[in-house]
């Protein structure tokens, strides 16, 4: 099969996976941190694969200019993330979902 | 169509993002003991320059910007007015909080609030959903750090995590529901999507589309069920920080709500209007029910803070069902209760950042307030003042805005939820006007009772935030009102 047959629908159908795997992935997950980011990463980049099906659809280059900005600003608010899970672990030594737990109310 | 950039009207923006660079830069080569200090007034100066920029912008039709990308009008305008002037106070009380930071000569905070202003004032003018989502993300980036910024406590970081998380997880669903938009449009701009759903029509998947934004848009503003993380990030974070959270980013996401629903998906009120009306009755529901069991303030106000935005949800509701995206009534009320609420926030947040015990913590649990009103009369009935406007009863301020809201609610025929906000209201009235209670009827703590160290600044906009509720009826002819309907026509 021609790899530039796809029909777009199909990238949208992956894209809508990649974004229930992500949300799912969220609520499941009770172990580590990390995932929690990834999965978030997984939810914006869903994202990214409509802008760009999009513009490619629509012949239309705002979506693909899009996609650049949300790259950017993943990549910003990874760095933000981790960096605050740093400074969480420092205090509680630990990055166990279950151990966020000094809050309650 | 648009052909020429015409930066004028963004130049408040422009300066101000120019500013806080700048200031990043010099405050990292300056060395002084009293860096974090300086970097505060600096930060206040700049702020100060750019409301002046603001209010010369003023302008009575709409201006565009960057090829429509970006919009000024006098609704937004007095949103930006509001929005910085509400900063420049919450910077003003932060002063003690930042000599402590200053120990590790850390000056970032006040430049950090600043970027988030820069983040606000983009989203609230945007013109198309990229300049909105920039916006949106250098607002709620800065946010998580100034969450955190208390770095050795381990509620504040654990606050930010929890922040962090749901907040870009809102994001993410937020551009989700973007992408489908841009998909069905053809278009990013508001007033293009506009007219493709006025020629098109639209299917399943922007109703789709339209729900994944409105709940990316309420995770940030807090409406109930998207609520959990409110009370935890209030309480973990420091004061001066609760104060600007509570006050700046709640103005900025309500507008930017109220401008995305009327603009670009206009032709889709009575979808929206259904959910925005739901998320308002349950806001008001779990709003008053969760803050009648909390013993401590912070938390009380963040659940109060989710009534409250149920109440401002209910014009917007109101808009939708009665299909009238350009009702003056709602966005005045709207406006009127925003700049209300706020300034009732800021004042109890400024006496809160008072409340000592011997040892110079910060107290912010109810029973320390136990008898204050025998050892510090002035301030109790500022309290009293406060809690009686957030109640909502007359003559203080808070009975105007929550009137004006339902006044219009009730003439689209909305009974439903008015009978909730109302019924809500009267519940809410017993963990506010328990605070006066414990205030004046409680015995003072023979020993280990509440020192009230306000600083100057605090006192003068703890009592300038009373007088504006306890005088409010006064005003001719409810003058706020008539600049506020002046400035929406």
């Amino acid at each position: 099969m021609d790899l530039l047959n796809i029909n777009y629908q199909d990238y949208l159908i992956v894209s809508a996976c990649i974004f229930v795997i992500g949300l799912v992935g969220l609520f499941i997950n009770t172990k580590s941190l990390i995932r929690v980011l990834m999965c978030i990463e997984l939810i914006l980049l869903s994202a990214n694969i409509n802008f760009v099906t999009f513009s490619i659809k629509l012949d239309d280059l705002t979506g693909q200019v899009f996609s650049l900005f949300v790259l950017t600003v993943a990549a910003a608010e990874a760095a933000i993330a981790l960096a605050i899970l740093v400074v969480f672990y420092r205090e509680r030594k630990t990055i166990a979902i279950d151990k966020i737990n000094s809050l309650k109310g | 169509m648009i052909t020429s950039l015409n930066i004028t009207s963004a130049i408040p923006e422009i300066f101000l993002s120019i500013a806080s660079v700048a200031l990043v830069a010099i405050f990292s080569f300056v060395q002084s003991k009293r860096k974090a200090v300086q970097a505060l007034y600096a930060s206040i100066g700049v702020l100060i320059i750019t409301l002046v920029m603001l209010i010369r912008n003023f302008t009575s039709v709409d201006s565009h910007a960057f090829l429509g990308m970006f919009i000024v009008n006098p609704f937004i305008s007095y949103a930006k007015v509001l929005i910085v002037v509400l900063s420049i106070v919450s910077l003003l009380l932060s002063k003690k909080f930042i000599k402590m930071c200053a120990e590790n000569s850390r000056f970032e905070y006040p430049i950090v609030v600043l970027f988030a202003i820069v983040g606000m004032l983009v989203m609230i003018s945007s013109g198309d959903f990229l300049t909105m989502y920039l916006g949106l993300e250098l607002q709620s980036l800065s946010l998580y750090v100034l969450a955190t910024f208390q770095r050795k406590s381990l509620k504040s970081a654990e606050a930010g995590l929890k922040y962090v998380v749901l907040g870009s997880l809102a994001s993410g669903i937020f551009l989700y529901g973007v992408s489908l938009i841009y998909g069905y449009a053809d278009s990013i701009s508001y007033k293009n999507v506009a007219i493709a759903f006025a020629h098109h029509g639209y299917n399943k998947v922007v109703i789709i589309a339209l729900v994944l934004v409105l709940v990316g848009m309420a995770f940030k503003i807090s409406a109930a069920p998207f609520h959990m993380w409110v009370a935890d990030v209030y309480e973990g974070v420091p004061l001066p920080v609760t104060t600007f959270f509570s006050t700046a980013p709640k103005v900025a996401g309500l507008i930017i709500l109220l401008r995305v629903l009327t603009e670009p998906l206009n032709h889709l009120t009575h979808d929206w209007g259904q959910v925005v009306g739901l998320l308002s009755i349950l806001s008001i529901v779990s709003g008053g029910l969760l803050a009648l069991r909390q013993e401590n303030m912070k938390r009380m106000m963040a659940y109060s803070s989710v009534l409250n935005i149920g109440f401002l949800l209910i014009p917007i509701a109101t808009m939708g069902l009665s299909n009238n995206v350009h009702s003056v009534n709602a966005h005045v009320s709207i406006l009127l209760y925003l700049t209300l609420y706020v300034v009732a926030n800021i004042g109890v947040f400024s006496v809160l950042m008072g409340a000592m015990d011997e040892n110079k913590n910060s107290l912010t649990n109810l029973k320390s307030f136990s008898g204050l009103a025998s050892k510090h009369p002035f301030i109790a009935v500022l309290y009293t003042i406060y809690m009686l406007s957030l109640t909502g009863i007359p003559p203080f301020a808070g009975f105007f805005a929550k009137f004006y809201v339902l006044k219009d609610a009730l003439s689209a025929h909305l009974y439903v939820i008015v009978a909730f906000a109302i019924v809500f209201a009267v519940i809410s009235a017993f963990y506010y006007i328990r605070v006066i209670k414990v205030m004046y009827f409680d015995k003072f703590p023979e020993n280990g009772g509440a020192v009230m160290e306000l600083s100057q600044a605090g006192l003068v906009i703890a009592t300038i935030a009373g007088a504006i509720l306890a005088f409010f009826f006064l005003a001719p002819g409810g003058l706020l009102l008539d600049i506020l309907t002046t400035l929406v026509r």
